[in-house]
């Protein structure tokens, strides 16, 4: 395990993280014991919610564990690297992705996935803008192309 | 006993354009993808998933495992050129590969690693062929306790194994164990578990939990690495003088042949390794290289000789059939590859088990053939290619990353047309970020969510036949109780011995030992 020395904060050690998901898990578990289907008896005499209430312990026992074993004061390197920003970013780039989708089967494969490609690309660090939309119209393109070999049909009014 | 009916129909369903077109498809990609740093074999395998649903059984075992193959030596192309290896199991080639690299003897290097794959891949094939029919036997003999059993040792194992903190390979396990809760239960089909959302009901689907743990979990963490570092593409063009030119140093047959004590380590420790659920390639080409260089230290393994790419890289591949060994003879996935094979084996409508070898003869078969044909393949695509592949290694990775996006979402969606799945392709996507930041294994996740509604099935069964006893229905025979003393034992002594983060250790040890001694050998 690698560990960041010193500097990270104390919600970014195991410890931190591992109390998050402990108060996750404490949340779910109580959410499940409000449940009307988990104290449903089955036609065989097994409860229905037993085995998510033994995943969902399972899952506060080893927080639990994280919390205070050898490792607690350890960070991980990528965990100490990760800002809100990061997170921020990352679900942007998750609704874009989903934009990506709604408007490509909703308009057209061939026309959003070299925006998509040429876009992201650029984003993230491609140069010159040229380069980056000359590389989106030609891998939409192959994938169109590859997917309909296939057999699964992508969305176009071209093709 | 060998089935000849099934074996002519397997002969028949492999020897055939399409199922060896998807064989070359699959190791041409997958040699790409192990080239390629930032994709690993577990992303490329998720990101073709999807499409082997329209594709026959044995062409999409081929595009499967023939990716497989091809990624796991792959990681060698850009661990010799680079010193910046593709994959984590091509690490321990960097050792001696990229040293005999900047020497101009990439080719030999390069030709080295893809002859222990190949050779090491094969045998270790082989070995798969008769021992998992073998082993298939003995679980035929199990009834619903001892497989109930079986399935939570395998768990704890791959807990204990993977990665460097047992609490955390737990808890991948118990998350995957809850995500294989929701929809309906797996004997009465009654809805459970869905958070009053409808489209739940049916349950969490395996191909955009997989698609988004593994393939958009990893791009959205090279997102966030890409927004705090502005990357720079190095030219490195002069090193490539000696791969290109078919003039370089190339590999002697003798030569070859002098590497038969490290390809031979690499097979033993490679198959044990890859049977065992957990430990995985980089496991098997760390022990494979270490033991190879405590064997031989008049070789001087480790200045850049040509025995240490090969102990490392016939410890790797050796892991690639032998990882299926458990899959096949027990229903029980070694490994996030071996889960995804038999998630392509169960969309194509036959659940892997000891049953297998009974209900679907000529699919084993095929796959048997496929595991074989593909060393071929993989012998033959990168001989010729690999100077091309060494060049991926300089693709940008902002190139590569909406790519990647793209397949993911089109793969989640093509699966069963359903919107939902790309939405829930997109949560597992935040929940990957999540788990490699903080390092949880995925592996076990993708295991238990394969192996929670079967444990459930036989517990329940187990009941049903036990008239509702517990302690008759878990304690039902000597295996059972061995078992079940064995899941305690195991849980302990992983947790008080730490066996994982020892590996790790050793590995780590061996990677700044090495840099040390090279950057005394480049100031003296």
């Amino acid at each position: 395990m690698a560990s960041a020395e010193g500097k990270t904060s104390w919600i970014k050690t195991n410890q931190g993280v591992s109390a998050c998901l402990s108060a996750a898990c404490l949340v779910l578990i109580i959410y499940l014991l409000n449940q009307e289907w988990v104290y449903q008896q089955l036609r065989d005499g097994f409860h229905l919610g037993f085995v998510p209430m033994i995943a969902a312990g399972a899952m506060l026992l080893c927080a639990l564990a994280m919390l205070v074993d050898r490792h607690k004061r350890d960070t991980t390197p990528e965990i100490a690297r990760l800002k809100a920003k990061h997170w921020i970013l990352g679900l942007v780039a998750l609704a874009i992705c989903y934009a990506y989708f709604y408007f490509t089967w909703n308009i057209d494969f061939l026309l959003i996935s070299p925006i998509f490609l040429a876009l992201g690309s650029y984003l993230l660090g491609v140069r010159p803008l040229l380069s980056a939309l000359i590389a989106g119209v030609v891998v939409g393109s192959v994938i169109f192309f590859l997917f309909r070999i296939i057999g699964i049909e992508l969305p176009s009014m071209l093709f | 006993m060998i089935d000849f009916d099934a074996l002519n129909q397997a002969i028949s369903m492999v020897f055939t354009f399409n199922t060896m077109l998807w064989l070359a498809i699959g190791v041409t990609i997958g040699v790409g993808v192990g080239a390629m740093p930032g994709l690993t074999a577990t992303t490329g395998i998720a990101l073709m998933l999807p499409l082997t649903f329209s594709m026959d059984q044995a062409a999409a075992l081929g595009l499967l495992i023939g990716l497989y193959k091809g990624a796991v030596y792959g990681g060698s192309i850009s661990a010799i050129s680079f010193a910046t290896p593709g994959t984590s199991e091509a690490a321990a080639t960097v050792f001696d590969g990229h040293k005999l690299m900047q020497r101009g003897k990439g080719k030999k290097a390069l030709l080295i690693a893809l002859y222990a794959s190949v050779t090491a891949d094969f045998l270790s094939d082989v070995i798969t062929i008769l021992i998992a029919p073998m082993l298939a036997l003995v679980a035929l003999q199990f009834g619903p306790s001892e497989r109930f059993w079986l399935m939570v040792l395998a768990v704890c194992l791959l807990g204990a194994l993977s990665g460097a903190h047992f609490a955390k390979g737990m808890f991948s396990a118990a998350l995957g164990l809850f995500i294989g809760t929701v929809g309906a239960d797996p004997v009465s089909s009654v809805p459970r578990n869905t958070f009053d959302f409808w489209w739940l009901a049916d349950g969490i689907h395996l191909i955009p939990l997989v698609v988004g743990i593994f393939a958009m979990g990893a791009m959205l963490e090279k997102v966030c690495e890409l927004s705090s570092v502005r990357h720079k593409v190095q030219r490195i063009g002069g090193t490539f003088k000696g791969l290109f030119s078919m003039s370089g140093e190339g590999l002697s047959f003798r030569e070859y042949l002098s590497c038969w004590k490290e390809m031979s380590i690499g097979l033993g420790v490679g198959t044990f390794v890859g049977m065992l659920p957990g430990l995985g390639s980089t496991v098997g080409a760390f022990l494979s290289y270490g033991i190879a260089k405590q064997a031989s230290p008049h070789k001087k393994i480790g200045t850049g000789r040509i025995e240490g790419v090969a102990a490392a890289e016939a410890g790797n591949n050796a892991t690639v059939g032998p990882t299926l060994v458990p899959l096949l003879a027990f229903g029980i996935p070694g490994s996030a590859v071996a889960a995804l094979i038999g998630a392509a084996l169960m969309l194509q409508g036959a659940t892997p088990g000891p049953r297998m070898f009974e209900l679907y003869p000529a699919i084993i078969y095929s796959l048997f053939l496929v595991l074989l044909l593909g060393n071929i393949f993989n012998l033959g695509i990168g001989r010729v290619f690999a100077f091309v592949y060494a060049k991926l290694g300089e693709l940008p990775a902002p190139l590569l990353v909406p790519i990647v996006m793209m397949m993911a979402v089109i793969g989640a969606y093509a699966y069963e047309n359903n919107p939902y799945d790309v939405l829930i392709m997109l949560f597992f996507g935040i929940v990957g970020l999540f788990m490699r930041s903080f390092r949880i294994p995925e592996a076990p996740l993708i295991i238990t969510f394969l192996l929670a509604p079967q444990a459930e099935e036989n517990l329940r069964r187990g009941l049903l036949i036990n008239e509702g006893d517990w302690l008759a229905t878990l304690l039902s025979s000597p295996l059972a109780i061995g078992l079940a003393i064995g899941v305690v034992l195991l849980t302990y002594i992983s947790s008080r011995m730490r066996i994982s983060e020892r590996m790790m250790e050793i590995s780590e040890e061996q990677l700044e030992a090495e840099s040390k001694a090279s950057s005394d050998r480049s100031s003296n």
